[in-house]
């Protein structure tokens, strides 16, 4: 019954080499050191974008992080090929499809709305609808008979307050 | 040869085994004769459970403590050179532990159930039933999990605990709240299975576990703060809730103990949703076995790992058995339970009740199908798919919504039905004060559909609890002549659980806001200072003055010192830190924050630090207003205590309650 989810495999050779450094170092430099010195204004632009893109993307070998999250050697490598490719001009959309196309749905954390995906997200929004509807349903049903009642209630409205706050009282 | 340790520890553990599983079959067996001797005697088996479970207990803290290493769960998890407070704590650093503190602390509910329940019909089977619960929790540490196991040879030092859980002290604290809030909410669960086992489904369950349902539940939303708290200052992303599978199976407990919090006080009053409220505890009980199930099993991976063991088809079956139980009971019980129609307006309290309760259960679901769906896909068709922050956000943004839009106007709705003028009055002054707020936001600059709606939201709460307390003031400035302040104190004093509730309303409101701003203003930046420059971060100058190395036996350590300053004036110097702790291979950063109530400071180390390196580089983040998130958290404790201190005259307190209900009507 419980199976234990190995360790993701790693596609590219690249993801394979930062895998090896992570475990030998702890964490990467390299890449990091290349970047140039962060100045405001632009720079802060550009370094939240990556971040903004990292938080949509898994850290593949990370256990449940995602890439802004996780401070492993290759999702600090992904952050700078995220960085590479927004200064190359690409969109956030691009971004995210060469990723997917390079990993697969599994490395997007927003699951894509298509095929199997499309039940995660229906099904909240079905039970959503059911519950209301029936809530509804219960609702009208449980106020009609209060409403005959009313109706049917040979009491004048007074008394019939001057009971229910007795029993009221006495519960 | 004088005892182990091991060997001592196991033989309490045996002892609890005897005493729980004569607890419930004692009890059992006295419930159905109604023998007042046998009941006695189970009664006092759960005095005798508690004194056992607390012996294995002090026995590990020696074991721990006196570094015998000849004790499996030292072996496995501690360490000679840890500092004392670690020892102490490595108790629920690993699972075997952990489930036994659970085990524990449930044996201390049961013994205190057992000394101050009072003896009604349904007390000897809600003490059967905690019996029930507390011997699968002696089985597991006693058979299953077994932390006592004598090693041999016996080691000379062990690897520590989990690096995450020794870097922090809120490791002390975090986990125990947890357990204390599981642990809690079995009592009303108990009574609820009392309830229906003796053919009582009114209220009277209700009225006698009141207080403990909102312990558990008090407990529980400590426990989830202060593990955000925990992620935010160990973690180093800055963030405090991920929609791990570990932060969602702990969420999703609170989620139905909010909603059935809310909807006691509909069966109270009105005599109504007498089966939904045992469904709703059975299920809140349930989810916190899946729950346990789920992350020990290792079918959900997280990164708050606390090492899987063999339990978790155990914690299955608990749950299955749980859920078969109760539920074929609630079905062979369904007459009594069945609702009378009886309900006046849907705009009404008890309304607003269905339609949180509602929204609740639609946010558990959302959460546990994203927690489960990676897992029932593979299952079916072999692939491999995530769901992740992004997905929880946005299945549950609209419903949060929902609940703050309903917090406001629930309470000021009087049960039955909502005279009209009242009602547009007071929306009149709510939607005011939502759209002024809204439009103010929007002119500074504020954009964003759920930004503007939950600042919106805010407003419209903060004027439903003025016009509460007006309302609630009005007539007894009228009446008495005191002051305002003497009013409120009065008021206050006379109507604990209402004020309470106000409080703990206020403290969600500060949330809402608090994880709105610091999640949709956010901001992330990879810095790299190189040694004695700086570079401006929102207002602030940090210079990167020195980098530290350090080692100590038990850990090795790097760090930046990075002096803060504020227009020239020096604020405080960070050392954002990266730890090994020995025996363990993984990293751990040790972020350093400067709290600040617009918005922290927060830095991480973001790569090596080499001794012949002239640069550091630092992860900085900006989430505004994230420290209300905790003030948030210690207002709904204190809110919660408020509303559980007995009330100078609860007599009184329910009949001036009353009579405002009158007069507000």
């Amino acid at each position: 019954m419980s199976v234990r989810t190995a360790p993701h495999p790693v596609r590219s050779p690249f993801a394979r080499i930062a895998a090896a450094l992570l475990i030998a170092v702890g964490l990467a430099s390299g890449s990091v050191a290349a970047q140039p010195t962060a100045g405001p204004g632009a720079q802060i632009e550009l370094e939240s974008t990556v971040f903004d893109v990292g938080r949509q993307l898994r850290c593949p070998t990370c256990v449940s992080e995602s890439v802004a999250g996780s401070n492993s050697a290759i999702a600090t490598e992904m952050r700078s090929e995220i960085r590479e490719l927004l200064q190359e001009g690409r969109t956030e959309r691009e971004i995210l499809a060469l990723y997917r196309e390079r990993y697969g749905d599994w490395i997007l954390l927003e699951p894509p709305r298509e095929g199997i995906h499309l039940w995660v997200w229906a099904l909240p929004a079905i039970a959503l609808a059911a519950g209301v509807g029936g809530l509804a349903l219960l609702m009208v049903r449980w106020t009609r008979a209060s409403r005959a009642a009313e109706r049917e209630e040979p009491l004048d409205p007074d008394a019939r307050r001057r009971v229910r706050e007795a029993l009221e009282e006495s519960a | 040869m004088p005892l182990s340790l091991g060997e001592l520890g196991g033989a309490a553990l045996l002892l609890a085994l005897a005493f729980s599983a004569w607890g419930l079959v004692g009890g059992a067996i006295g419930a159905i004769r109604r023998d007042p001797r046998l009941l006695t005697s189970a009664r006092m088996a759960a005095f005798a459970t508690f004194l056992a479970m607390t012996a294995a207990i002090a026995i590990m803290e020696v074991a721990l403590l006196t570094d015998d290493f000849s004790v499996s769960y030292v072996a496995d998890t501690s360490r000679v050179g840890s500092p004392l407070w670690v020892k102490v704590v490595t108790l629920w650093a690993a699972l075997e532990g952990s489930l036994l503190l659970w085990g524990w602390l449930l044996s201390g509910y049961w013994a205190l159930l057992a000394s101050v329940a009072p003896n009604t019909p349904l007390r000897p089977w809600a003490l059967t039933t905690m019996a029930g619960v507390q011997l699968f929790f002696v089985l597991v540490p006693a058979l299953i999990a077994p932390p006592f196991l004598i090693v041999e040879p016996v080691p000379l030092d062990g690897p520590g605990p989990n690096p995450l859980l020794q870097n922090h002290w809120m490791m002390a604290v975090h986990p125990v709240l947890m357990y204390l809030g599981f642990v809690g909410l079995t009592v009303p669960f108990s009574y609820a299975m009392a309830a229906l086992i003796t053919k009582r489904p009114g209220s009277e369950w209700m009225a006698s576990t009141r207080r403990w349902t909102l312990l558990g539940w008090g407990f529980l939303t400590a426990a989830n703060v202060t593990g955000g708290w925990w992620s935010y200052e160990v973690l180093g992303w800055g963030g405090y809730w991920a929609w791990d599978p570990v932060e969602n199976v702990a969420i999703m407990p609170w989620l139905t103990a909010t909603a059935f919090v809310h909807s006691v006080q509909v069966q109270e009053r009105r005599r109504m949703l007498k089966a939904w409220n045992l469904l709703l505890i059975v299920l809140t009980f349930s989810l916190t076995l899946l729950g346990t199930f789920l992350i020990r099993s290792g079918v959900v991976s997280s990164v708050h790992a606390f090492g899987d063991g063999p339990v978790g088809p155990y914690f299955l079956a608990f749950f299955v058995l749980v859920m078969f139980l109760s539920l074929s009971l609630l079905a062979l019980r369904w007459d009594q339970v069945r609702d009378r129609a009886d309900l006046d307006h849907p705009v009404s309290r008890e309304g607003a009740f269905l339609g949180t309760n509602l929204l609740f259960l639609a946010l558990t679901f959302a959460v546990l199908l994203g927690t489960l769906f990676p897992l029932i896909v593979e299952a079916v068709s072999g692939a491999r798919v995530t769901v992740g922050a992004p997905f929880f956000d946005q299945a549950t943004l609209p419903l949060w919504m929902g609940v703050l839009a309903l917090m406001g106007i629930g309470p000021l709705l009087p049960w039955r039905r909502a005279p009209d003028q009242t009602l547009f009055r007071n929306l009149a002054w709510m939607t005011g004060a939502a759209v002024a707020t809204a439009a103010v936001a929007a002119a500074v600059g504020m954009r964003g559909v759920y930004p503007l709606l939950t600042v919106a939201l805010a407003a419209w709460n903060l004027a439903s609890l003025a016009l509460l307390l007006t309302g609630a003031l009005a007539a007894r400035l009228r009446a008495r002549r005191q002051s305002v302040v003497q009013a409120v104190r009065r008021y206050a004093h006379e109507n604990k659980r209402r004020f309470g509730s106000m409080i703990v309303h206020f403290g969600v409101v500060m949330m809402a806001v608090a994880i709105m701003a610091s999640s949709a203003y956010r901001v992330d930046e990879q810095i790299r200072i190189d040694l004695g420059g700086s570079t401006e971060w929102y207002g602030y100058t940090l210079t990167a003055a020195d980098r530290f190395m350090d080692a100590t036996e038990a850990r090795v350590r790097a760090g930046a010192v990075i002096d803060v300053h504020r227009d020239g004036r020096r604020v405080t110097t960070l050392t954002p830190t990266i730890n090994v702790f020995a025996g363990q291979s993984m990293s751990v950063p040790t972020p350093d924050v400067l709290y600040r109530p617009l918005y922290d400071i927060y830095l991480n180390v973001a790569a090596n630090i080499g001794p012949d390196q002239e640069f550091v580089v630092l992860r900085a983040v900006r989430s505004p207003l994230v420290t209300w998130i905790w003030v948030a958290g210690v207002v709904m404790a204190i809110g919660t205590v408020y509303a559980l201190t007995p009330s100078a005259g609860a007599a009184r307190e329910t009949r001036t309650s009353k009579t405002e209900e009158r007069a507000q009507a």
